[in-house]
């Protein structure tokens, strides 16, 4: 049985003819590691929340607004600069806080989702997110020094006139 | 092998659909990785997520009444859960990761009842019955019933009496990972107390010689190790890739010591 579905993809229109089967990640060729929720690598937000896009049907998404890395700077709420890459994804680059990338995708959106709009997040609750991002390259903890340089950086530019 | 999908717009809907068979998917943190997996092959699935006013928490007849689109994470915030509910609040911290709380349900958790749920065994604790719509009004289920054919609406949870403390504490490989042992204590304003265990078997485990030791104020290893083995005199401990069998055996009460210490620490405003 196929059933037709349609919703916002990273701010744009878009509609499939799918069999109810696919998954969201499936449908809009979201990188997927598990399968089973675990690792994070498949993390899109819908309608705002983060959601692991494997363990989601496709025909779940009607209506919905569905955000993937590429609306990280919306994510963020920050330009990207003249590469095109986000504070976060430039603090990730300078720490050297991936090796393979697998995780990557997801770990942004995920990330970003859970410090937007915030300049200070304990790092006991970045660790928390973080439980939900399986990095196999263990550079997870070059993630979380990434994460506080941005939020660093957020807490400058905020208290600058 | 693909299946047909269903958005019913009403609950009386979702009950006919699932009493044809239809499998009720919720937040799809516990079914949807069985599907990936081919473990579950359902020919209908039932999708509830949009149907309005299941997720509400609410005190009923002196029980607390969670409804099954009610998240994880929400239930753990969640004011009522926190004052009347304080163990399951603790225990869901121990559950997954935030992005998998804010989709997964508590009724979704209880339902799947796997074997190492922490959520279940504080259900247990509390009485939990399961309440499922029917062309007849709501029927109740108690916790770890065959519930195929049936739409759960909501579980019903009994608080423990004004002024208890409580404390969870589970044994994990990684933390956010499969628990190895959970357990669950409630110290209670009369005296009395309750325990349980998570994942030592296949479903939770009330621990009524552990209680009775907590009872009159034996909060030493070396009781609860003893209280323990008598509560599970002759019982098979589970035993897979995370942990045998005897480390099962001998992590337990540590589990128990420190959701008792976890409990203490909680002090009063509890209820």
């Amino acid at each position: 049985m196929i059933e037709p579905v349609a919703f916002q993809l990273d701010g744009k229109p878009v509609a499939f003819e799918t069999e109810p089967n696919r998954t969201l990640a499936s449908l809009i060729g979201q990188r997927v590691g598990c399968g089973e929720g675990v690792c994070g690598a498949c993390t899109v937000l819908v309608d705002g929340v983060p959601v692991r896009s494997c363990l989601m049907l496709g025909v779940q998404a009607e209506g919905c607004e569905v955000a993937t890395v590429r609306s990280l700077p919306a994510i963020e709420g920050a330009e990207p600069d003249d590469e095109g890459l986000t504070p976060l994804q430039l603090a990730l680059r300078d720490r050297q806080a991936f090796q393979c990338g697998w995780c990557v995708p997801g770990l942004l959106v995920g990330l970003a989702s859970a410090i937007a709009g915030r300049s200070a997040v304990p790092r006991a609750e970045l660790l928390q997110h973080l439980i939900g991002h399986l990095c196999r390259c263990l550079a997870s903890a070059g993630v979380v020094d990434a994460v506080e340089d941005v939020l660093r950086e957020r807490r400058i530019k905020g208290a600058a006139p | 092998m693909s299946f047909a999908y269903a958005r019913p717009a009403s609950i009386e809907a979702a009950c006919q659909l699932a009493a044809a068979g239809g499998c009720v998917l919720a937040g799809g943190q516990s079914l949807m990785p069985l599907i990936n997996r081919g473990d579950v092959r359902p020919d209908l699935v039932v999708d509830i997520n949009r149907l309005a006013g299941l997720d509400a928490i609410a005190l009923r007849d002196g029980c607390v009444e969670i409804g099954a689109l009610a998240r994880l994470e929400q239930v753990r915030r969640d004011v009522i859960v926190r004052e009347h509910l304080p163990l399951l609040s603790a225990a869901l911290a121990f559950v997954a990761n935030p992005a998998v709380r804010l989709r997964g349900t508590l009724v979704g958790n209880l339902v799947n009842f796997g074997p190492g749920a922490e959520a279940a065994a504080v259900a247990l604790l509390h009485e939990a019955e399961l309440i499922a719509a029917s062309p007849d009004g709501p029927v109740r289920y108690p916790l770890g019933s065959r519930l195929d054919r049936h739409f759960i609406t909501a579980v019903r949870l009994r608080p423990s009496p004004s002024g208890s403390r409580a404390g969870f504490y589970e044994v994990q490989r990684r933390f956010g990972h499969l628990g190895t042992v959970g357990a669950g204590v409630v110290l209670q304003p009369d005296g009395s107390a309750k325990a349980a265990v998570s994942g030592f078997v296949d479903a939770p485990l009330l621990l009524p010689k552990v209680a009775a030791s907590l009872a009159v104020g034996r909060f030493d290893i070396e009781a609860l190790r003893e209280a323990f083995g008598r509560d599970t005199d002759g019982v098979a401990a589970r035993a897979d890739i995370h942990a045998t069998a005897d480390y099962r055996r001998m992590v337990a009460p540590v589990a128990i010591r420190r959701a008792l210490q976890a409990a203490l620490a909680a002090g009063e405003g509890a209820s």
